[in-house]
């Protein structure tokens, strides 16, 4: 039986995207998206989103914090170990393509409120999530 | 398009899934009596054949939790079953609350609005039948 897991969600950014680089060189960027609920139900989901590679470039230049983006992607659950050695679940979402919802003047207009965007490189156990799409 | 992020209309949150059951649906009910089923849903990952050098060895399945209400929960109760596939519609929610333990945690779950089971039914009869969440009569069951 083929499997499909399929997510597509629409909502603003709830914080700039960070961007690093993996101890293998690939370009990675982490950000929230705040979805709200359907009304009636009230409140928002803020999820967070992954992006790899082109996709992670682009995402640290174009996406500010408050803008309204398109993700397309897939839910995906990893397990890490925390500082204090806990093992820690996480739910995000693969971005397999974003799509801004409004102009790129309107998004660059946005705040600057740029986060860490250094040639870091991240810890071993985020490599976890490193799958080619 | 311009689409000023003051609209209320800038959201949308939908998730797809085929799968199948890792376990049979816990169905239970709220103190004021609505039914509500939850249960998992195992998900392959894709592969790709010249992966394994990026991949760092990570998994290849995803366990997605998922969350079902009132007739929805009650049919996916009664029908659904450990290891059968299964097509699941709905959206991602996160729900954060305190643990035991006094520490804020967060829940990420599927609610589903529409389940379709996969496959043959177990007496070997037709295929895939669906399930809607709208109010049905028992007789307007499917099956």
């Amino acid at each position: 039986m083929a499997n499909l897991n399929r997510i597509i969600l629409v909502g603003e950014i709830a914080t700039a995207p960070e961007s690093r680089v993996t101890v293998g060189g690939l370009p990675v960027a982490k950000f929230k998206l705040n979805v709200e609920r359907p009304f009636g139900s009230g409140g928002a989901d803020v999820i967070d989103i992954v992006a790899w590679r082109k996709l992670a470039e682009d995402s640290a230049s174009l996406l500010k914090k408050g803008g309204v983006v398109l993700v397309e992607g897939r839910i995906q659950n990893r397990s890490f170990d925390d500082q204090s050695g806990q093992r820690r679940w996480v739910t995000e979402v693969v971005a397999k393509d974003i799509r801004l919802m409004e102009k790129r003047s309107a998004m660059a207009g946005k705040a600057e409120s740029k986060a860490p965007e250094a040639e870091e490189v991240i810890e071993d156990n985020d490599l976890a999530s490193e799958l080619p799409f | 398009m311009t689409w000023p992020a003051s609209c209320p209309f800038n959201m949308y949150n939908k998730v797809v899934l085929i799968g199948n059951l890792t376990r049979d649906p816990d169905l239970r009910y709220t103190p004021s009596g609505i039914p509500v089923a939850r249960f998992a849903v195992a998900v392959n990952r894709i592969q790709k054949k010249n992966a394994d050098n990026e991949d760092g060895g990570g998994q290849d399945v995803d366990f997605i939790n998922i969350v079902a209400w009132r007739r929805l929960a009650e049919i996916c109760g009664e029908f659904l079953k450990k290891g059968r596939p299964v097509a699941i519609e709905g959206r991602l929610q996160i729900s954060s609350f305190n643990g035991r333990d006094g520490q804020k945690r967060t829940m990420t779950e599927v609610v589903a609005d529409n389940m379709q089971m996969l496959g043959k039914r177990p007496d070997g009869g037709a295929e895939a039948r669906e399930a809607a969440p709208a109010e049905q009569g028992e007789e307007d069951i499917p099956f």
